[in-house]
């Protein structure tokens, strides 16, 4: 059964299918980190989405598995370099202030409650950071 | 930038408050005329500010409304916005409206299909701190209010 996570932001519930297949390192690095609290804000460089870092997942050597540059909607994409976890909403790219376009793992997309998850990412650009809690989903 | 009968010159310049801090916009009306003329006319101005989502540490604003969105075509074109520079993008074919960008931080103005230019039409002075937290901080909290009003000349 693939593994999935609980995502809960600023009291909206959604499920994310990880990508173990395709990025199972990657997966297994971020399956072990959860539970994790943070904050989400909306993203600078890369267009349509909102991220958090996961400091303890930053990791300049890891490889990236399952690599696009393109967020497709619903996605969720995790660059090892800084331990970004981006949320894209819309037109997203993994983007910088130093490279007009990069490389992220697509790590996870959303199945569910994807409308109302993401009205609460976009809103994060005029409202500002909002809590996020990422949970293990086991035994569902 | 106009030179005076005693040969000084004189820099226009303008008021800037971003939530509650302000500091002085030297106007840049040498390297683009036409845009620093139309920001004049439209002030005061009082329109949301908020956080680009692709140009990175900056803050835009609409200015689609106003004298500004009468200006036809860039002057003395940029990619990338310096802290405190204040820049427009005007009305071009495929992007109606027109922007105001003010960075707080390393900022290249781009769209989705990558970089873009802007006319530079002024600096923040030296010493507006605070103003740059201000814009920064709209990053973690929102978007905000920023007023620009005539601050005379020097």
């Amino acid at each position: 059964m693939p593994k999935r996570i609980r995502l809960t932001l600023d009291g909206v519930e959604a499920v994310a299918r990880l990508n173990e297949d395709a990025a199972p390192e990657t997966v297994a690095k971020f399956w072990a980190a959860l539970p994790v609290e943070e904050t989400l804000r909306h993203v600078r460089w890369g267009g349509e989405a909102g991220y958090i870092l996961i400091r303890k997942l930053a990791d300049k050597t890891q490889p990236i598995e399952n690599r696009i540059s393109i967020y497709p909607p619903a996605s969720i994409g995790f660059r090892p370099e800084h331990g970004e976890v981006a949320f894209s909403y819309g037109q997203a790219q993994a983007r910088d202030h130093v490279r007009p376009a990069t490389w992220a793992c697509h790590l996870a997309t959303i199945e569910t409650n994807v409308d109302a998850f993401f009205a609460k990412v976009r809103a994060t650009r005029a409202e500002g950071g909002k809590p996020i809690r990422l949970t293990r989903e086991e035994g569902r | 930038m106009a030179e005076r009968s005693d040969g000084e010159r004189r820099m226009k310049s303008i008021e800037l408050t971003v939530s509650g801090t302000s500091a002085r916009v030297v106007l840049w009306d040498d390297l683009a005329p036409k845009t620093v003329a139309a920001l004049l006319e439209s002030l005061p101005l009082e329109i949301p500010l908020q956080h680009c989502k692709w140009s990175g540490s900056a803050c835009f604003a609409d200015v689609s409304k106003g004298a500004i969105a009468g200006v036809s075509g860039l002057e003395s074109p940029v990619v990338s916005v310096y802290p405190g520079v204040l820049a427009v993008r005007p009305p071009a074919p495929g992007a109606p409206g027109a922007e105001l960008l003010i960075a707080y931080g390393d900022a290249e103005y781009r769209w989705p299909d990558g970089r873009r230019q802007v006319t530079p039409v002024g600096e923040l002075e030296p010493g507006a701190r605070t103003v740059l937290d201000a814009l920064a901080a709209t990053a973690a909290k929102g978007r905000t209010t920023i007023r620009l009003r005539a601050a005379g000349e020097r």
